[in-house]
């Protein structure tokens, strides 16, 4: 499904380069659930900011199922966006003046040949991390582990391919956090790939395959049998 | 998308109601002074445009090049010379329009109202729209026009075609039978037609001796040219048609239309001649724009400020696959709604303060969707590019963000230190307008003050002022009035002059010979007065004494005769004396007559403050055979109850002419009307255009105290005390304004200088409104930020700090 091929990213200021990855090659097959593993600043995020085709490569090929997202032009790369990919952070991302049902229909709005019922595809995406009682609420009337399941829905509503999640229950207690990763798990096992990054072992463990990274260079990749 | 758009549009305007309100209320207000001072600049320059062909309209206006006073334009002309126009040029077409008070008889009751005698031509200048009635034969002896609010006011009803109405004017008291209904006249007009009929050689027998006589002027003249070039070649004629027929004036063999030249004034631009009204009008109309450009400044950095808190907002969307396309649309769109909604709300002020304008103004702005439909149009389009221009920044600016990058950070991106810099300079030049506004308004309305309160060298108050100059009245009916205004109680004097408060006209007494043989000249005004003339207005003397009975000063009837004369100080100045002294005593010659100055007074003011001080001579009559104006000084009653008292006393003496009584502080008022008006106009955008740039100033400053949340958390932490805090926070928002006040103080004072020059007598500029303003422009905003920083530097620095 993804093929990163030789990728590099390097930062450039006014006197300073800075090398945030070098030389990655990584392949990632449909269905799998695989977990980024790295110390702080290691080009972690910036790596799922690639897949994720909201940062660009310097050099190195990307492909997705068989398109050359590197050389994607910005409106290509919008509409892969909205078509195959859902984003999940760590701080939720929420829009604070819209309601949980109105954040999670955004998933929907840049999406073009739309087929089915929008407001079935919300109801259902809401089901799904069991958020249907709070659609009329904002943000901020939620907990913490009700607004990145909103923020989840908003990331599925679309049937995406492939689901990005950065530290995911990094802003969760465990009790959430652990709800969190059922969710993902069961997507996963929906067939849906999740790419996660994460500082948590006993959370990567849970996933089909870590990816280690430090500065800039992955160091290790293991695939394992989930528990 | 577009419900996508209206509903986060609704959503940010019902959730940061503060900042919406501050938004559309800035914006409302500012567009509602700029269309209420449009409305009142197209009123202003739309003055007899109503008048179909318009264009083609001519006055023929005097200038006057006199020894000894600057030139003068008036817009009047000698009765005559229309006959003389039409000798030299027989296809001419024109018409005088000569203006009477006339006494309608209502049964017993007297009415003043104002009456235009018209040549035949006069359909062929003015074509106005009748309500009834029609313009064949509607111009003949023995008829009159008048206009449906005349009909109604002496009807009850408009077709009153056939009717008789009883009307005194110079012709006498007669019957007229109504011949035609006009429909009313526009506001926007300096010419009243309420009843019209024709100029007849009986109407003005009162002038035969001035209805031919070049340098005088008594009525208006206007003709009609269809081209341009028409119109060029009949005035390039003129300065010889002035010296063919005004050849006896000429003096010393110099051509007469040096002295007194013919002008083509166009229609049009008669109500603008003056050009300090001009001015006023155009510095109005700049005013209206200027607070339109500060509401829009300040909309613009309220709008792009908001839009920078939103910059995570934008990267969700872009990772949810929006295009830069899909964001620009949608800010684009946000602003477009904010902007629209601020029209209709703007409008809607500008409905609901008309009424009250124009009753305070005395003027007729209204807001007519169907004619001014071009206007309205153009505002909204000015309003939709100021909204694009509002979107436009953060649609940019924002959907240009790397979302990765946004994402990373906890904080919101700023735009960089152009997009604060470029804030700055908004502030800067939102409160430079705002500082200078509140000077001039200042000025303004000092001068207006310093007018009401100069010395117009007499007593205003306890002066009562009524125009006898009805000519229903005789010799002895103006004596029974006097007689009985004297026996009112609390009048102490009764006198009257032919020249009082309020005269727009003078007499010009010719030009005069000064002493010695040098043969040079100047030109004089002159008046005649009666017994206590001086007493009455509180004239004061400065040598000499005043003129009266008792000292022979009655002025001989025969030309060759030599006469007494009190000067005024200007005179003085004008005939070349150094001192009052050495005026007194002296002798001038007017023509054949001797004038021997008896007494100099300081000078008697009774025109527009605005104008250079008249160089007066006055002489002594026992009685003025017309243009009778009586002033009454009284003491110890109130203004309304000597106004009852002179009114019935008025009523028992001649019945059937109607009393008007002024006081002298009304007849001056007119004056200042028109700058009043203006000032007042000003003033109240002056205060919306401060408003708007403190509400924006307040919404800056908001935002930017939440912006630098953080920053204060970590200052916190390392020990700055509340008062440091404040004093960062109030000292970043106080440099704009300070360099606002150095681009302010000298641009104000340049218009300041420049307003008050037209003033003959005008206040000096102090420092004191440079210093209100400028204080209270620091003080306000120091206040209002100051209000944001104290609540920042009291928040616990750890929930800002959590978030990072």
């Amino acid at each position: 499904m993804i093929a990163l091929k030789h990728i590099s990213r390097l930062y450039r200021s006014d006197e300073i380069e800075t090398t945030a990855l070098l030389d990655v090659n990584l392949s990632i097959n449909r269905g799998e659930f695989v977990a980024i593993m790295g110390p702080s600043g290691c080009g972690k995020s910036t790596l799922l900011n690639i897949l994720g085709t909201i940062d660009r490569p310097t050099t190195g090929a990307y492909m997705f199922e068989g398109a050359d997202l590197a050389t994607m032009s910005e409106a290509g790369l919008a509409e892969h966006r909205a078509n195959h990919l859902g984003f999940i952070f760590q701080s939720f991302n929420l829009v604070d003046d819209l309601t949980i049902r109105e954040n999670i229909e955004l998933g929907l709005l840049y999406r073009k040949n739309l087929s089915g019922s929008r407001k079935a595809m919300v109801e259902e995406a809401m089901d799904q991390v069991g958020i249907a009682h709070r659609a009329r609420h904002y943000p901020h009337q939620l907990s913490g582990g009700q607004q990145q399941r909103a923020a989840i829905a908003r990331a599925i509503v679309g049937a995406p391919s492939l689901l990005l999640a950065d530290e995911p229950t990094g802003n969760l207690d465990s009790e959430n956090g652990h709800q969190v990763m059922e969710i993902l798990k069961s997507l996963n096992a929906g067939g849906v790939t999740v790419i996660m990054v994460t500082h948590s072992q006993s959370q990567a463990d849970q996933a089909s395959r870590v990816v280690n990274i430090l500065d800039g260079r992955m160091v290790l990749s293991v695939n394992r049998v989930p528990a | 998308m577009i419900k996508n758009t209206l509903l986060t549009f609704y959503r940010v305007t019902v959730r940061h109601p503060l900042y919406a309100g501050l938004n559309l209320l800035g914006l409302s207000f500012g567009i509602a002074v700029f269309v209420t001072l449009s409305l009142y600049a197209h009123f202003e320059t739309s003055f007899e445009s109503w008048v179909p062909n318009a264009d083609k309209i001519y006055d023929v206006g005097i200038l006057w090049t006199l020894p000894g006073r600057p030139a003068q334009q008036s817009t009047t002309s000698m009765g005559g010379m229309l006959d003389q126009m039409h000798e030299d040029y027989p296809d001419l077409v024109g018409t005088r329009i000569l203006e009477f008070n006339a006494t309608v008889h209502l049964g017993s009751d007297v009415v003043q109202e104002k009456e235009q005698l018209v040549d035949p031509d006069f359909f062929k200048l003015f074509d106005l729209p009748l309500a009834a009635g029609s313009k064949q034969g509607a111009l003949e002896p023995g008829r009159i026009m008048l206009t449906e609010s005349m009909a109604r006011k002496y009807f009850g009803r408009v077709d009153v075609v056939g009717e008789t109405l009883r009307l005194s004017d110079d012709e006498g008291a007669l019957n007229y039978t109504v011949s035609a209904v006009l429909r009313d006249i526009p506001r926007n007009t300096d010419r009243n037609f309420d009843f019209v009929r024709l100029l007849t050689p009986e109407s003005h027998k009162l002038m035969n001796d001035y209805w031919m006589h070049w340098g005088s002027a008594s009525l208006l003249t206007f003709v009609r040219f269809d081209t341009q070039a028409e119109a060029d070649h009949f005035q390039a004629g003129l300065d010889d048609f002035v010296d063919r027929k005004g050849a006896s004036e000429a003096r010393n063999g110099v051509p007469y239309h040096t002295s007194e030249s013919l002008h083509l004034l166009k229609l049009r631009n008669l109500h603008l001649r003056d050009k300090q009204s001009a001015a006023a009008v155009v510095t109005l109309a700049l005013v209206g724009l200027l607070s339109f450009f500060v509401a829009a400044i300040n909309f613009i950095n309220l709008s792009t400020a908001r839009a920078g808190m939103r910059a995570r907002e934008v990267a969700v969307r872009r990772t949810l696959g929006a295009t830069r396309g899909d964001l620009r649309l949608q800010f684009l769109g946000e602003a477009l709604l904010m902007t629209l909604a601020a029209l209709i709300a703007g409008l809607s002020i500008v409905e609901l303060s008309l009424p009250i304008i124009n009753a305070t103004g005395g003027l007729g702005l209204s807001l007519d969707y169907r004619h001014q439909a071009g206007f309205l149009a153009l505002l909204t389009g000015g309003v939709l590019v100021l909204g694009l221009l509002a979107g436009i920044y953060p649609a940019m600016v924002l959907s240009g963000f790397q979302p990765a990058q946004v994402l990373a950070s906890s904080r919101s991106p700023s735009g960089g230190r152009f997009g604060m810099r470029v804030r700055e300079a908004l502030v800067v030049v939102q409160f430079a307008v705002v500082i200078a506004f509140f000077v001039l308004t200042w000025g303004f309305e000092r001068q207006i003050d310093h007018m009401k309160s100069a010395d117009l060298g007499f007593q205003r108050s306890g002066l009562m002022i009524v125009r006898a100059d009805d000519p229903a009245m005789t010799l002895a009916s103006v004596q029974s009035v006097i007689t009985a205004f004297r026996q009112v109680p609390g009048v102490s004097l009764a006198s009257v002059s032919n020249y009082a408060p309020g005269d727009e006209s003078y007499t010009s007494g010719g030009n005069i010979k000064l002493p010695g043989d040098t043969g040079a000249e100047t030109n004089l005004t002159y008046a005649a007065v009666g017994p206590d003339f001086f007493a009455t207005y509180g004239a004061r003397l400065v040598v000499g004494r005043f003129l009266d009975e008792a000292h022979g000063d009655e002025t001989p009837v025969a030309e060759d005769s030599s006469e007494t004369i009190v000067i005024g100080r200007k005179a003085m100045q004008s005939i070349g004396f150094r001192t009052p002294e050495e005026a007194l005593g002296k002798t001038l010659r007017q023509g054949k007559r001797a004038l021997q100055i008896v007494g100099v007074i300081e000078d008697l003011n009774f025109r527009s403050p605005k104008d250079e001080t008249l160089p007066m001579f006055y002489y002594f009559h026992r009685e003025l055979k017309n243009n009778q104006i009586v002033a009454i000084r009284y003491d110890g009653v109130a203004e309304p109850e000597m106004r009852r008292r002179l009114t019935d006393a008025w009523r028992q003496a001649v019945p059937d002419v109607p009393a008007k009584l002024v006081s002298a502080d009304e007849n001056l008022d007119q004056y200042y009307k028109p700058d009043r008006n203006r000032s007042n106009l000003f003033s109240a955008g002056a205060v919306v255009a401060a408003l708007v740039g403190c509400i924006g100033l307040y919404g800056m400053a908001a935002f930017t105290a939440s912006r630098r949340m953080l920053e204060v958390a970590v200052r916190k932490v390392l020990g700055a005390s509340r008062r440091m805090l404040i004093s960062l926070l109030v000292g970043s928002f106080l440099r704009p304004v300070l360099i606002a006040n150095l681009v302010a103080v000298p641009v104000a004072y340049l218009v300041l200088s420049k307003w008050l020059i037209q003033f003959n007598d005008h206040i000096g500029i102090t420092a004191v409104p440079f210093l209100v303003g400028g204080g209270t422009a620091i003080l306000v905003a120091a206040a209002t930020v100051g209000m944001l920083a104290w609540n920042a530097a009291n928040s616990a620095p750890g929930r800002a700090l959590r978030s990072e």
